[in-house]
């Protein structure tokens, strides 16, 4: 080896090393960038669930107000609001079952609970005299719709991270 | 062995509603006499489809199903050997049309 060929060997090796750390900054920039890309994903993702239980918690605030003015009409007038609360109830009992990757595990069970109620016994039937807005199957309506309601809302905080 | 298949929506009607005949002509208890009995006697094996309806309400569940076995018209093995239901949408409602009949008293 000529003594002249040192300076070419020593810029080889710096370019060499060079290569090398520039390979492993981009190894590090792209694996950020695909790390930024899946949190993003995933906070949009968590947004949009979130966005869908608010809509459910609202849709139950309104089956609460519709069973409430259904029970306490007399059976003979309140064909309107009885087939609101069963196209309502099917709905809700639909996005149980189709956002079950997200929601508790008995939620789709809990919520057939609810319907059973509101629309058992004397549901739908004719002659069915008005219930006072203190009766018993109202406060059993209440205390199921607002229990689901508060299992929506921590569910929303835990994909807040809130909790 | 018979086998027959009643879709609700298509073959009784995509609004049931109510439990007793007077309450109209949708009614669990005219369902579960003028389709589901004649059926249920006449095959060995019923399938039942739930879909396409605009909802259901338990009133009609438990008159059109515990209704059979409250009024003696059959019994709840004969009902198990007998009946296929099917809900796509919603299948908790066959779990409660089971709990119905399971459960249903026999009247004396």
């Amino acid at each position: 080896m000529d003594i002249g060929d040192i300076p070419a060997w020593i810029a080889l090796a710096v370019s060499a090393f060079t290569l090398y750390q520039q390979g492993k900054q981009n190894d590090k920039a792209t694996l950020e960038r695909e790390e930024h890309k899946k949190t993003s994903s995933d906070q949009l993702r968590d947004l949009q669930r979130k966005l869908r239980l608010e809509q459910m918690i609202k849709d139950l605030e309104d089956l609460l107000t519709l069973t409430v003015d259904y029970w306490t009409q007399p059976g003979s007038t309140s064909a309107t609001s009885a087939l609101m609360i069963k196209s309502k109830s099917q709905d809700l009992a639909y996005r149980c079952n189709d956002y079950n990757r997200f929601l508790w595990i008995s939620a789709a069970a809990d919520f057939s609970v609810i319907r059973r109620t509101i629309t058992g016994g004397q549901f739908e039937v004719k002659s069915r005299a008005a219930l006072q807005t203190t009766d018993p199957l109202i406060r059993e309506a209440s205390h199921l719709i607002s229990n689901f309601k508060t299992k929506l809302r921590q569910t929303c905080d835990s994909l807040d991270r809130f909790l | 062995m018979n086998m027959a298949k009643i879709s609700i929506s298509k073959d009784f009607s995509e609004y049931p509603a109510g439990r007793y005949r007077v309450d109209g002509k949708h009614s669990g208890e005219v369902f579960r006499d003028d389709l589901l009995i004649p059926t249920l006697e006449e095959n060995d094996i019923v399938e039942i489809n739930f879909d396409g309806s605009m909802g259901y309400g338990s009133s009609f569940l438990e008159e059109a199903f515990g209704g059979l076995v409250r009024l003696k018209k059959f019994s709840k093995e004969t009902l198990h050997q007998k009946l296929r239901l099917t809900y796509k949408e919603d299948p908790f409602i066959i779990e409660e049309i089971w709990h119905y009949i399971d459960d249903a008293p026999i009247k004396s």
